[in-house]
């Protein structure tokens, strides 16, 4: 007799073909494991589909006979998004990657899940447009990916994460029907905002299958200012002082003397010995006026440091922004052994509470006896605490303490657990501390009762967010 | 170290980021089945070594890697996954793994009978009928290149017709007769054949307008052992390539001048690894190209070859096209170039094709003539006929010609 998983198997490859399948063994082991740390089951199998009929006919299998479904793209998750907790399938959208519309005048795109950011923004830039959300992995993340988990990046401060770029969606219910939330437009006041709620939900609603995304007119002008810096209250003072003169950078980043250390050869910047804080600011401006607004900033900034660069010239801004962009992986390298591990924490605060919550993490760094590097984007208050550790049980259990730590200072600060990667497996605990904390858990059961609405059988990418509290 | 460890050194720093997997052009054309990307290449090489004893079957995933090197450039921790499944190749030759690829033990069986992959060699001579040569330590070398693409065409056409069992069984009987496997020289295409030849004058012609002084072994030319080293066959290759070096070396050859990005990058970046006091010296065409020539009116766009510009950091060809044409890029060039697909041909012609179409649409939104600058680039890219060898564009151009 045929078994369950056999049955579902042929019945996806009758409907997907055998070459939009993979079944062999070798071909799974890659989706056991995506950016983070986190393993996760071997699938059962991993579907290829090539749009939304065939999404909407592969989920409705997996409603039917209760199987459990995780969606993925790039792979680019850092908290195990994007991998099972248990066994199921695996629907790859990366077939799903075209630029369907663009529409200049009304400022969107419109787009399918697959489609990596870098790429929809090489598009984009020959018609002098961006889109403008800026994770670091945009080389190999996605659009659906980055829907899913609410990305942010460098250019947060000025532009929001994902979550203020989306007009609407085509989005795939487990039950296979396909809705549409939002619009084309750029104001809509029509009912519960479904769109929003979809954004950052991790896969466990349903598969976005198209998404209409605001596109802005590419900066006129931009200058970038690095200063150097002793502790980190100047580094915060300094932004705080930007920001209460009226000025938005539009990239706002800083790195302690470590991550420095790690991207040194790619920065090529001459760095003061007493350095132990890097600010970079990217100000934009219009061609005139850019030259006026770096001198302003590089006034502020040097109240609270005496060596201040203004770089002009775009492919020196270009290596420094990519080397920025890299730090994580740079950092990576530096790993002492193949059983060592980076965790990469994403905790915020608001942005004149950093330099308080991050002297706090500092003295946590220590009472943990933990290797930690730390940087992020000072400019909207997200800290990325990298954390050094072995994969073995013990060193799994110091990151988890040191994560609950920075966590509480977080919430203590009125911040958040994570700013930017998603809560997935590795922050389910902590996002529960968050809402303990605020003496708000009935925000999680009216979460898992939305859930329940959208996925009544309990399909959509099972184990993520939800903490199963003993 | 053996290449075992060399493997699992590579692939332990491996932060699975899937940075190079967006570069990787087999990826899409697989349909973005993972294995067939870089970064599942280097995921599956990583478990394969820590999973000896467990059968596997690897051979299409490696097989399949193009080898263009694109993924290096991507990579945030400098992890080549070419160089990931040269190393797979070789172990799979090494029967460290599965059964050996049929295809690939044909052509391996081919080069070590007859020197050339499809046992061709007396034909790879031809198109040198009537061309005077100088006496001189300098040579120029061919690698059979330009000469095999009319007789890979015609297989290709042929073989997207034959399921790819019946192809490993076809391979399996060659190799226990692989005198048969001269029979392929009946089968080739005619027009890309008389194409090649002309592009093979150009060069020599290029040369010698020049004022270069240079030698051809003509018959006795030997083919440097590209496929060999390509396919796995490390081996075979470093005694292969011992005395190729050494029938070299009894011409008292001092210079050879490739012609191709692939033997150019075999002979200068390869034969040193497995030959002791390797003294001849290795230089590409278009590096000693000196000429008078005129501007071009039209707008043109370029296929930078992988091992040129992202084996060996080599821009030549370029520069000099830029000195002479409006040059408009696509986007991926330069750093971020991507291959044509060739080194796929053979093995995998659905992905090969897959691959050439998409860098064919994206190189004419660029401009609608493209040149090329390799062989192969120009047999898998030569859709219309607006697409010229760099030595005919190049020809055409030459001041009082």
């Amino acid at each position: 007799m045929e078994s369950l998983k056999d049955s579902v198997i042929n019945e996806i490859i009758k409907v997907i073909g055998k070459n939009n399948v993979i079944t062999d063994f070798e071909g799974e082991i890659p989706y056991e494991n995506d950016a983070s740390y986190i393993s996760g089951e071997k699938p059962l199998l991993i579907a290829l589909p090539e749009n939304r009929h065939e999404i909407s006919k592969i989920l409705k299998i997996c409603n039917e006979n209760k199987i459990n479904v995780t969606v993925r793209s790039g792979g680019t998750s850092l908290t195990g998004s994007s991998v099972m907790t248990e066994p199921g399938i695996i629907i790859n959208t990366m077939n799903l990657d075209k630029i369907i519309e663009l529409n200049l005048s009304s400022r969107y795109v419109v787009c399918e899940p697959g489609l990596r950011l870098d790429d929809l923004n090489n598009y984009l830039k020959k018609y002098n447009f961006f889109y403008p959300p800026d994770p670091a992995s945009s080389k190999a993340s996605t659009v659906g990916g980055t829907l899913s988990t609410n990305a942010g990046g460098l250019r947060a401060v000025k532009y929001g994460a994902t979550k203020e770029w989306v007009l609407g969606l085509e989005f795939v219910l487990p039950n296979g029907e396909i809705i549409n939330t939002g619009e084309y437009t750029l104001k809509r006041s029509a009912g519960y905002d479904l769109t929003a709620l979809i954004v950052g939900s991790e896969g466990t609603f349903g598969v976005i299958s198209k998404a209409i995304l605001k596109i802005e007119p590419l900066p006129e002008k931009t200058g970038k200012i690095i200063g150097f810096f002793k502790n980190i209250y100047d580094v915060g003072n300094a932004m705080s002082s930007v920001k209460n003169a009226g000025i938005t950078p539009i990239m706002a980043e800083f790195l302690d003397f470590y991550t420095l250390n790690s991207i040194r050869d790619k920065l090529k910047l001459e760095i003061p010995e007493y350095t132990k804080y890097m600010l970079m600011l990217d100000i934009d401006s219009t061609e005139e006026s850019l030259e006026k607004k770096l001198l302003d900033v590089k006034k502020i900034l040097s109240k609270f440091s005496g060596d201040i660069i203004i770089i002009r010239d775009e492919k020196t801004m270009d290596e420094i922004y990519m080397a920025r962009k890299g730090a994580y992986s740079s950092l990576l390298k530096e790993r002492e052994n193949k059983n060592q591990i980076i965790v990469i924490g994403d905790v915020i605060v608001p942005a004149d509470q950093l330099p308080d919550a991050m002297k706090e993490i500092e003295e946590k760094v220590g009472e943990n006896k933990l290797k930690v590097t730390l940087f992020g984007h000072i400019g909207d208050g997200n800290i990325h605490a990298n954390i050094f550790a072995d994969s073995n049980e013990t060193g799994l259990k110091k990151v988890a303490k040191f994560q609950m730590d920075i966590a509480k200072i977080a919430i203590k600060h009125r911040g958040s657990v994570s700013a930017e990667h998603g809560i997935g497996t590795e922050k389910n605990e902590l996002l529960y501390e968050e809402y303990r904390d605020k003496d708000s858990l009935y925000t999680l059961e009216l979460m898992k009762e939305i859930k329940k609405v959208f996925d009544p059988r309990n399909i959509m990418n099972r184990g993520k967010i939800f903490y199963e509290h003993n | 170290m053996n290449t075992i460890n060399k493997i699992e050194e590579i692939t332990d720093k491996c932060i699975k980021c899937g940075f190079c997997e967006s570069v990787c052009p087999t990826l899409p054309a697989f349909k973005y089945n993972s294995i067939y990307g870089a970064r599942g290449r280097v995921i599956l090489a990583g478990y394969a070594v820590n999973h000896m004893d467990e059968p596997l079957k690897l051979d299409d995933s490696f097989y399949s890697c193009l080898d263009c090197f694109a993924c290096e450039n991507a990579c945030p921790v400098g992890i080549n996954a070419g160089v990931v499944s040269e190393l797979l190749k070789e172990s799979i030759t090494e029967q460290k793994f599965n059964e050996k690829n049929p295809l690939a033990e044909m052509m391996k069986d081919a080069i070590l009978k007859y020197e050339n992959p499809l046992g061709l060699k007396d034909q790879c001579s031809q198109w040198s009928d009537g061309i005077e040569f100088d006496k001189s330590d300098t040579i120029i070398l061919t690698g059979d290149m330009y000469q095999l693409m009319p007789y890979t065409r015609f297989i290709n056409k042929a073989r997207k017709y034959i399921d790819s069992a019946i192809v490993n069984s076809f391979s399996k009987i060659i190799s226990k007769n692989i005198n048969l496997i001269t029979l392929s020289r009946h089968f080739y295409d005619k027009n890309l054949r008389i194409k090649m030849d002309y592009e093979l004058k150009n060069i020599v012609y290029l040369l010698k307008k020049s004022g270069l002084k240079f030698d051809y072994l003509g018959q006795e030319e030997p083919y440097p052992g590209m496929f060999l080293y390509d396919l796995g066959y490390i081996n075979e290759f470093k005694e292969y390539s011992k005395n190729i070096y050494k029938f070299l070396k009894s011409k008292n050859v001092k210079t050879i001048i490739a012609i191709d990005p692939h033997t150019y990058d075999l002979l200068k970046n390869k034969y040193p690894l497995f030959i002791r006091d390797f003294d001849i010296n290795i230089v590409y065409y278009t590096d000693l190209i000196n000429l008078n020539l005129k501007k071009s009116d039209e707008k043109i766009t370029v296929q930078e070859p992988c091992h040129m510009v992202l084996h060996n950091n080599s821009y030549r060809a370029m520069d000099i096209l830029n000195n002479i044409s409006d040059v408009k890029l696509p986007d991926r060039n330069g750093k971020t170039t991507m291959c044509c697909g060739g080194p796929d041909e053979l093995l995998y012609p659905e992905i090969s094709y897959s691959i050439s179409r998409k860098r064919y649409e994206d190189l004419k939104k660029t401009a609608d003539k493209i040149v090329t600058v390799c062989p192969l680039c120009y047999n898998n890219l030569s859709y219309d006929d607006n697409v010229i060898d760099f030595s005919e564009f190049v020809r055409n151009l030459i001041i009082n010609d």
